[in-house]
C-alpha cells in the first residue's frame, strides 16, 4: 500500500514537474519576442504590438468610446458609483483602508522573515503572510466588482477588446493577416476561446492603458 | 506566469546571457526595440537576480542560496534590503541637515 502511494506520489511529482517545464518553454517563448504566438485546433495565431497608425486608431477609438460614455446618462465615474454605494451603506473607500492595514501586517511579517533563517518559522511566516495576501486580494477582487461597471473600468476593457482586435492576427501559409476584417466582426465572432486567449496574451505585451 | 519568469531569470543559463548581453552587446531578445511588458519584467528580473548573486558573494547578511531559490523569502529580503537602505538614508539626511557648514558663532560674556 505504502509502494502504491509512493508511485502515486511520484507519478504526481513528475506531471508536475513536466508541467513546469512546459510552462516555462512558454514563458520562454513569450520573453523571446515582442510578438506572441499560439496554437489552436492546428491554426497559428499570434498578438503582436501595435504599429504607430493603429496607435492613432486606437487613441481615436478611445476618444470616441470615452465621449460616448459621457453622453450615456446611465454611466457613472468610479467615484460617482462610490457615493452611491455609500447612500446603500457600503464605504468603497474602507476598501483600500482595510488593504492599506492589511499590507502593514504584510511588510512587519516580511521583515521577519527576511532576518530568520529556522525552518520551523520560516514556514510559519510564510504562510501568515500568504494568509494575508489571499485576504487583500479578495478585498480588491470584491472592490473591482463593485466599481466594474464605472466609465473607467469600461473604457479599459473597450479599449483592451479593441486592441486584441488590432493586433489578433492567423497564420496564412508564410504570411500574417489580421483574424477579423473589421471590429463588428470581432465582437460578433463566436470565437471567443480564440479571442479569450488573445485577450489574455495582450496583457503580456503592454502595460495596463491608463485613462 | 510570474513565478516561471523568475525561475527563467535566475536560472544559470539566462544570467549568463544577460552578463554577456551587458559586456558585449549580446542580444537577449529578437526584437531590439518596442519591447513587450513581459519582456520589461523579464529584464527587470534579470538584473535584480544579478545584484542577489553579487550580494550572496560578497557574504550579505541573512542572503543564502536557500533564500534566492525561494521567490517569497527572496522578496522578503529584497524588502528588507529596501528599508535598511531608506533608513541609513533618512539618517544621513538628519545628520546633514543639522550641519549648515557655517562656523559656529560662541558668544562670550566680557570679563569685568
Amino acid at each position: 500500500m505504502e509502494e502504491q502511494k509512493n508511485k502515486e506520489e511520484l507519478a504526481e511529482d513528475l506531471l508536475k514537474t513536466l508541467r513546469d517545464i512546459e510552462s516555462e518553454t512558454e514563458v520562454e517563448k513569450m520573453v523571446k519576442d515582442n510578438k506572441i504566438e499560439f496554437e489552436m485546433d492546428n491554426i497559428v495565431f499570434r498578438v503582436r504590438k501595435p504599429t504607430y497608425e493603429e496607435q492613432s486608431e486606437l487613441e481615436k477609438f478611445r476618444r470616441m468610446k470615452y465621449l460616448e460614455y459621457l453622453q450615456d446618462k446611465s454611466m457613472m465615474f468610479r467615484k460617482q458609483w462610490a457615493e452611491l454605494y455609500k447612500e446603500k451603506g457600503i464605504d468603497i473607500n474602507d476598501y483600500d483602508k482595510k488593504m492599506f492595514d492589511i499590507q502593514g501586517q504584510i511588510d512587519n511579517l516580511m521583515i521577519r522573515l527576511a532576518q530568520t533563517s529556522n525552518e520551523q518559522d520560516v514556514e510559519i511566516l510564510k504562510t501568515d503572510i500568504m494568509k494575508l495576501k489571499s485576504e487583500q486580494a479578495m478585498l480588491n477582487i470584491e472592490k473591482t466588482d463593485f466599481l466594474s461597471y464605472s466609465i473607467e473600468d469600461q473604457l479599459m476593457i473597450a479599449v483592451n477588446s479593441y486592441y486584441t482586435y488590432l493586433v489578433l492576427e492567423v497564420q496564412k501559409e508564410d504570411k500574417w493577416e489580421r483574424l477579423f476584417a473589421n471590429y463588428e466582426d470581432f465582437k460578433k465572432s463566436d470565437k471567443s476561446k480564440i479571442i479569450n486567449k488573445a485577450f489574455y496574451f495582450v496583457n503580456y505585451l503592454i502595460y495596463s492603458i491608463a485613462i | 506566469m510570474e513565478k516561471y519568469l523568475r525561475k527563467l531569470a535566475k536560472s544559470n543559463k539566462f544570467q549568463c546571457i544577460f552578463r554577456q548581453a551587458k559586456d558585449y552587446h549580446f542580444k537577449i531578445f529578437d526584437n531590439n526595440q518596442d519591447l513587450s511588458k513581459i519582456q520589461m519584467v523579464f529584464l527587470h528580473w534579470l538584473q535584480t537576480y544579478q545584484n542577489l548573486y553579487h550580494d550572496l558573494i560578497i557574504g550579505e547578511e541573512f542572503l543564502t542560496e536557500e533564500v534566492i531559490a525561494d521567490d517569497l523569502r527572496t522578496e522578503a529580503y529584497l524588502f528588507y534590503k529596501e528599508r535598511k537602505l531608506k533608513d541609513k538614508n533618512l539618517q544621513k539626511h538628519t545628520v546633514k541637515e543639522n550641519f549648515t557648514g557655517i562656523p559656529s558663532v560662541i558668544f562670550k560674556q566680557k570679563r569685568k
